[in-house]
């Protein structure tokens, strides 16, 4: 099994995402997603730009999902990080 | 023969400092990312205030997480950027 890792500006679609990973994928019995949302700090954070260090980013991602892989016998991962 | 480093600052490092990213000859005797760190305060003005709390910096060595009492022999690419949050 081999994780993906996207860091993208663009929006997805955690639906599309779920067909995708379970597309001929019969054997999976359940898929659980995270979604990460920015938080309004009570009113007090309008807007937040998140910078990324293209080739890091995807690396330190790829480590953890490659610990998430080794801990439980997952069929599919994965790890989909927004940036601007 | 020199080797030159490539130095690369992201968010209010980079504001402060003033260049997204660099090349620099890194001197003999800077060993540690906290040598680096003190280097970087004796480069001028900007550096000294970009790098005048060390300790919160974070320093990626070949774009993995150094500590600060980590080597930097070696490393041809080293990233410096404030302190991450999440979540």
């Amino acid at each position: 099994m081999t994780p993906l890792v996207r860091i993208q500006s663009g929006p997805f679609d955690v639906a599309a995402e779920t067909a995708r990973i379970t597309r001929g994928q019969l054997g999976i019995g359940g898929v659980v997603a995270f979604t990460g949302l920015c938080r309004d700090e009570g009113g007090r954070l309008a807007a937040l730009e998140l910078e990324h260090y293209p080739g890091m980013a995807e690396e330190e991602i790829g480590r953890v999902a490659e610990e998430a892989a080794s801990r439980w016998p997952l069929m599919g991962l994965t790890a989909i990080h927004r940036h601007g | 023969m020199s080797v030159m480093t490539k130095l690369i600052y992201f968010a209010w490092v980079r504001e402060r400092v003033g260049l997204p990213e660099e090349r620099a000859e890194i001197p003999a005797g800077v060993a540690t990312v906290a040598d680096l760190l003190a280097w970087q305060q004796t480069r001028g003005e900007e550096y000294a205030h970009a790098f005048a709390e060390a300790s919160v910096i974070r320093v990626a060595l070949d774009k993995r997480h150094a500590a600060h009492d980590q080597p930097i022999a070696g490393a041809s690419e080293i990233a410096f950027f404030p302190p991450m949050t999440g979540g």
